[in-house]
């Protein structure tokens, strides 16, 4: 414990080193990560305000169906914290060269296991975690909570929750780890795969929003009481259940019943987390030892693929042949890459594939722009999540390697229209082929079709612009897991700017979109010249976004490289 | 011909190198030397254009670093003090992506690769991921990279780190060599036995400055009148 404390000390004291450090790309992503933090904080804490008074104030919902809502939202948001820490605590547990420093020392692989734990678990969590408190302030606000509530839900309610989502995303990994010795780790993280989609479809089958709301509306005008007898008994036994059961009582005055659901969380919480520092002490550095001879299997099987070999006579002028055929090699023989690349090209058919039969028709106007709205943002969405999964890191991950390009005859303009290209090419061919998947049910308005192209090749243009420049300013060229450079605070502020770009799209297309279905639906007046003038804003928009991010990008590349 | 007028580089308020002035001539073997901190790599980093001077100018075959970079790149084969390789390439995927960046023809580069690899006996590891390079490999591999355009200026920061004797051995050789053939070396090492044994001229550097500039005949003459060996005269220079 005094060792770990000890390196644990040290860690903190360069973590404040780096935080604190006085050039201009430290001060300027310190400034812009308080205000972009604070801004979605408060937007968040607004938003949950709001929507709490409008449940129970204006449509009196009660507040049972209101916990009900919150224990759903919680069960996404556990999934979430689950997946972002294996995702993360691959790099951290498996792929960091501190692991390969501590491993020469005299600490025991318990120790190291639990070191790199608490590592991954704070690097991964912390977004999360500070949008909830910030959804927390927003709820306890509306129920005049005390402040000492407020402590009382982040001690034993949130990290509790937040500890089992990752405990059990390590005990994923050491699983997958181990036993990608006996079967290809491939078919491992597909049937994981598969089961989470399996378990989030039984869930809300199971739970069913909908039936939920009708079976409560019965009893109207008296819905502020308890329906318990209507959860399925399977939820019972989950932590966002036990979350919600607590928050309702709270709130309905039964403090000492509320209490028995913090009872159980911390129960469960120590029994998962000694279950996983029980596996992590037997199976860690056995499983580290594994990860070896996966990386060894994994480049045998893809040196197979060799049409872009750098030793096969180039088809395009030499410097570009080269860089896109390393650009390839480097992101094809990276595990952390091409693992990723799968997973999320198997989540962006199966959405491609749902939303194709989603019937975007509606009677109403306003509710048919905003169910368009809805998918329209969603596509953008997952643009923006790839965009910052992969061009954010995209110049970061030439690591210290860097050198041999930037010292070679190449002209800097070169290197960034080639990294621009090969992401943007599939960048846009994803969104354009979510716009002709989305508007499936909507094909008999050819000028919506044509808008929303639009609007998804500006969105891509920006957003592969901006994450590029963003990635190049706060690029770290010593940080070689791509993995860890996507989820860092750099990448966290980008992707709130992206949500922001986001938002001006809604903001700029939301009215004329609602008044192209208003003539459409209920013949009102609409002059189309609106819808396309606010298209063409929004694709100025995105050029000025996203040529500025390149452009900030090439500003970087010609920064002193060391 | 390699030229240094005036060069300035600072970090902030830290002046890593400072008003440095130099010529080094064609078929020249230039040993840069001087303690840890006194601003070698980072007035070599200038000169493979990977820093900025805050001032002065750097210019290779008349060619400025800054204003011209292209061309002078072009002619600069640079070796750095840390042989850093893409990882996930083999040694021979390396070359070939080097060879491209300098716009060699495939055939020719193929030539050109086979020999090296025969001359610095690199032999199978040449089909390698570099990640599994010892330090030695590495370094062989980064020199070859800086040799296979034929470069007329060759940028050495710490040549000989890792490689064992009978690879310090081709090392030194090939240099030779080049300054033979007119190239101009400039190099950068802490290695006293390899300057002694391969610099026509020296440069001591210390916080930034010049403080020592001329023939190896003259340091030669130096160290003579002390007790003979180049190590205490270098120590005395940078007291």
């Amino acid at each position: 414990m005094k060792l770990i404390l000890h390196i644990a000390v040290f860690k903190f004291r360069s973590l404040f080193k780096i935080l604190f450090q006085w050039s201009v790309p430290a001060v300027v992503k310190n400034i812009t990560s308080v205000l972009v933090f604070g801004a979605f904080a408060y937007s968040a804490y607004y938003f949950t305000r709001t929507s709490v008074d409008y449940l129970l104030d204006t449509a009196k919902l009660g507040s049972f169906l209101l916990h009900r809502f919150l224990s759903m939202i919680l069960f996404v948001y556990f999934l979430s914290i689950n997946v972002g820490n294996m995702i993360v605590s691959y790099a951290t547990l498996y792929r960091s060269s501190e692991v390969q420093y501590y491993l020469t020392k005299p600490i025991s692989h318990g120790q190291l296991f639990i070191l790199k734990f608490f590592d991954n678990f704070f690097y991964s969590s912390t977004a999360f975690f500070l949008i909830a408190i910030a959804v927390v302030l927003g709820y306890g606000s509306h129920f005049n909570v005390h402040w000492t509530y407020y402590i009382q839900v982040m001690v034993f309610m949130l990290i509790p929750f937040m500890l089992i989502a990752g405990c059990l995303a390590v005990i994923f990994l050491l699983l997958i780890m181990q036993f990608s010795a006996y079967i290809s780790a491939k078919k491992i993280i597909i049937i994981l795969l598969l089961l989470y989609i399996v378990s989030l479809y039984v869930y809300f089958s199971l739970t069913s929003p909908l039936k939920l709301v009708a079976a409560v509306l019965q009893h109207y005008p008296q819905l502020d009481q308890y329906f318990g007898y209507l959860d399925p008994p399977v939820t019972k036994y989950l932590p966002n259940y036990w979350i919600a059961e607590s928050l309702y009582w709270h709130m309905q005055g039964n403090a000492s019943y509320a209490a028995s659901f913090n009872v159980l969380l911390l129960i469960a919480t120590i029994f998962i987390f000694s279950l996983m520092m029980f596996i992590g002490k037997s199976f860690f550095y056995r499983s580290w030892n594994t990860s070896l001879n996966m990386q060894n299997r994994t480049s045998l099987f893809i040196q197979h693929l060799r049409w872009f070999s750098l030793t096969k006579p180039p088809l395009l002028p030499p410097q570009v042949s080269v860089l896109l055929r390393k650009e390839i090699a480097q992101f094809i023989r990276e595990p952390s890459q091409w693992i990723h690349l799968a997973i999320i090209s198997l989540l962006t058919l199966t959405f491609l594939a749902s939303i194709s039969h989603i019937d975007l028709k509606q009677n109403m106007p306003f509710l048919q722009t905003v169910s368009y709205m809805v998918v329209l943002l969603f596509n953008a969405f997952l643009v923006a999540s790839i965009a910052l999964r992969f061009v954010f890191p995209s110049i970061s991950v030439e690591g210290p390697e860097f050198w041999s390009v930037l010292s070679a005859p190449v002209r800097r303009k070169k290197i960034l229209f080639m990294k621009f290209s090969l992401w943007f090419i599939p960048v846009v061919i994803l969104s354009e082929l979510l716009v002709i998947f989305s508007h499936m049910s909507l094909m008999a308005y050819p000028s919506l079709v044509i808008v929303a192209s639009l609007i998804m090749l500006g969105t891509a243009y920006a957003l592969v612009g901006l994450n590029l420049g963003a990635g190049g300013y706060f690029s770290d060229y010593r940080e070689r897991n791509p993995i860890r450079v996507a989820s860092s605070q750099s990448a966290t502020i980008t992707f709130l700017l992206s949500i922001v770009y986001l938002t001006i799209m809604v903001s700029l297309t939301f009215v004329p979109l609602n008044g192209f279905f208003s003539f459409i639906l209920r013949n009102v007046p609409f002059d189309a010249g609106f819808l396309y003038a606010a298209t063409t804003l929004f694709l100025a928009l995105s050029v000025v976004i996203g040529s500025g991010g390149a452009l900030v990008a090439m500003k970087s590349l010609s920064r002193d490289f060391s | 011909m390699i030229t240094l007028r005036h060069v300035t580089k600072s970090f902030g308020s830290f002046i890593a190198v400072d008003d440095l002035s130099l010529d080094v001539k064609p078929g020249e073997l230039f040993g840069f030397l001087g303690p840890n901190g006194a601003g070698k790599t980072t007035t070599i980093k200038m000169m493979a254009g990977l820093y900025s001077p805050t001032s002065g100018t750097i210019s290779i075959n008349g060619y400025d670093v800054q204003k011209h970079p292209i061309e002078a790149k072009m002619i600069i084969g640079y070796i750095p003090d840390q042989p850093f390789l893409y990882e996930k390439l083999t040694g021979r995927e390396f070359l070939y992506f080097s060879a491209g960046l300098y716009k060699i023809s495939h055939d020719i580069a193929t030539t050109r690769i086979n020999e090296f690899v025969d001359i610095f006996e690199i032999g199978t590891w040449i089909d390698q991921r570099t990640e599994y390079y010892s330090q030695g490999m590495r370094q062989r591999i980064v020199i070859v990279s800086a040799l296979l355009h034929h470069p007329r200026a060759l940028i050495i920061d710490e040549p000989m780190v890792g490689l064992d004797p009978r690879s310090a051995h081709i090392v030194k050789e090939v240099f030779r060599q080049k300054t033979q053939e007119g190239i101009t070396v400039f190099m950068s090492t802490h290695s006293l036995p390899v300057v002694e044994e391969l610099c026509t001229r020296i440069g001591i550097i210390k916080e930034g400055k010049m403080i020592f500039l001329d023939t190896a005949l003259v340091f030669d003459a130096m160290k003579r009148k002390g007790d003979g060996k180049f190590e205490s005269l270098f120590l005395e220079l940078t007291k």
